[in-house]
């Protein structure tokens, strides 16, 4: 995959998590985690919550109308990064404990 | 979390003129009793359909399944007559309007007419025959006449109900609702424009799950892992529970008191402001303004209300200030399918996005906790190992629900002396 562009440029760092964890919803971002091994959601979730901070920054500067491919795509990690930190911060684990289904989401808010 | 009747040292279960006796739970895993409920309940309650705003434009629409009842309902938006709720079914062989690919799913879009796919026969939104295909083949004045048929149906602050009595509606939605909850309610819902939608099936009763979430008391345990701070406080020896508890007919209601704004249990949480229940960023004051109705005593620092309307609709308030509906839906008797809609203010940027997409997520992984639950409880119900079962003092809302239920199986019983489907152990 071509890199370059695919993110803005501050964050070129993050280049080589797009290919796992760009996704377009919910639904595709939790099976990511589901099939992931458990320290690929501790690295995301360490390399990408560092960088948290300055994706707000980055990404509060603009009205949505306005974001660019790269944008949206930043974004999109953004909100895989939430369900992977959910793994690593609360059940330690990629799937919900004693849970053998996930929702079906239907509808969401997306950039 | 205080618990304001406990501290008068007076139970809420004798307060609110409930016994004390262990319960039934007969009525969760009899296929017999599940037959005479979808008559007795679900044919004569008032069953919430969506809202107004998914069909804000002439010509939206949307479908919605009550499988149960073999029912399906078309909503729509007419220029001229407004909002209209019909039978999704095509008056001329009877097949099913408005699907796509599965004929059990629901749909739903923006049309000029609704088309039938098997003879290509077009019906306005108000209700008229617009397109017949090949007027000539048809005997006269008989095609032009067909009309699709109407669901009755009312509106209460924007949320849509419909009724499938056979007699028609015995009661208005608001004699239903009682005064409290019609007049109460007001609140400026349409506001909260971004909305997220789940559903989720299990094979459990649906049930289990409007008990699931009428107390608290399994939190401290259920979610132990998303709300630490919940399971301490048990652990050194107090109460996790809701601060109000009342029951008004067939309905029932809990408040709780909130965690301090700045309160996290999580680096994630505090990094993305949200929580498990729900975004946390600040929101516009007023949307704190619950209505009266969710906030009977006029607790300050609420935290979350839960309304639950018989038979099978919540409408739940989150601090600081959305809102969420779910519905548990009967499939068969030991199956049922969970819809979760969420509503919040349409963030005005990406960190207000991100709280908001964040608290979702929160949200519906503290409550897959819950449905993950449900098919362990449904076939532990079903060894019959028990016959009856004590309830807390927190689950009130539980007793009075399944009370509510045998009444209304007993009066539909009594009145239609039903006696066909075999012994039902009421």
């Amino acid at each position: 995959m071509m890199t370059q562009g695919l993110l803005p440029a501050e964050f070129f760092d993050l280049h080589c998590y797009v290919g796992k964890w760009d996704h377009p919803g919910t639904n595709e971002r939790y099976a990511e985690r589901l099939s992931s091994h458990y320290p690929e959601l501790e690295e995301f979730h360490a390399i990408f919550g560092a960088r948290l901070a300055d994706v707000k920054a980055h990404l509060d500067k603009k009205a949505f109308c306005d974001y660019s491919d790269a944008d949206r795509r930043l974004a999109r990690l953004a909100w895989s990064w939430v369900i992977v930190a959910e793994a690593v911060e609360v059940f330690k684990q990629a799937r919900v404990p004693d849970s053998k289904m996930y929702w079906d989401i239907q509808v969401e808010a997306e950039i | 979390m205080t618990n304001l009747m406990r501290q008068d040292g007076e139970r809420w279960t004798d307060k609110l003129g409930l016994g004390r006796d262990p319960i039934s739970l007969e009525d969760t895993i009899s296929p017999e009793f599940y037959e005479l409920e979808l008559e007795a309940v679900f044919r004569r309650s008032w069953l919430y359909v969506g809202r107004v705003d998914r069909v804000a434009k002439p010509g939206d629409y949307f479908t919605k399944e009550f499988d149960a009842l073999k029912q399906s309902v078309l909503v729509t938006r007419d220029r001229e007559m407004g909002l209209r709720v019909y039978h999704n079914v095509c008056p001329h062989r009877g097949n099913k309007l408005m699907w796509d690919t599965h004929a059990d799913q629901e749909v739903s879009g923006r049309c000029k007419m609704f088309v039938c796919k098997f003879h290509g026969i077009g019906f306005g939104t108000a209700g008229n025959v617009s397109k017949l295909t090949d007027p000539k083949a048809w005997l006269e004045g008989q095609g032009e006449q067909m009309r699709l048929k109407e669901v009755p149906f009312e509106i209460w602050n924007g949320f849509i109900f419909v009724n499938f009595d056979r007699r028609g509606p015995q009661q208005t939605l608001r004699e239903f609702l009682g005064d409290h909850y019609w007049n109460e309610f007001d609140f400026p819902y349409e506001e909260l424009s971004e909305h997220y939608s789940a559903k989720a099936t299990a094979k459990a009763n649906w049930k289990a799950m409007v008990d699931g979430f009428a107390e608290v008391y399994h939190a401290t345990t259920t979610h132990a892992l998303p709300f630490p701070s919940a399971a301490a406080m048990v652990g050194a020896g107090e109460s996790f529970t809701g601060d109000y508890y009342n029951v008004r007919g067939q309905h029932r209601e809990y408040l709780m008191g909130g965690y301090p704004d700045d309160f996290y249990h999580f680096d994630y949480e505090r990094m993305t402001e949200a929580f498990g229940t729900g975004p946390r960023h600040p929101m516009d004051p007023k949307y704190r303004q619950i209505p009266k109705g969710a906030n009977p005593i006029g607790m300050e620092n609420w935290g979350n209300s839960s309304t639950m309307l018989f038979p099978n609709f919540y409408l739940q308030f989150y601090a600081p200030g959305w809102y969420v509906t779910y519905q548990m839906i009967p499939l068969a008797y030991n199956e049922m399918r969970f819809e979760i809609d969420m509503y919040m203010p349409p963030a005005r940027n990406f960190s207000e996005l991100l709280s908001h997409k964040a608290g979702v997520q929160m949200f519906l992984e503290a409550a897959l906790q819950d449905v993950s639950l449900l098919e362990a409880q449904q076939a532990g119900l079903e060894t019959r190992a028990f016959d009856t079962y004590p309830l807390t003092d927190e689950e009130v809302c539980v007793r009075q629900f399944h009370e509510q239920i045998y009444k209304a199986v007993d009066a539909y019983v009594a009145e239609t002396r039903v006696t066909d489907l075999g012994e039902v152990n009421l």
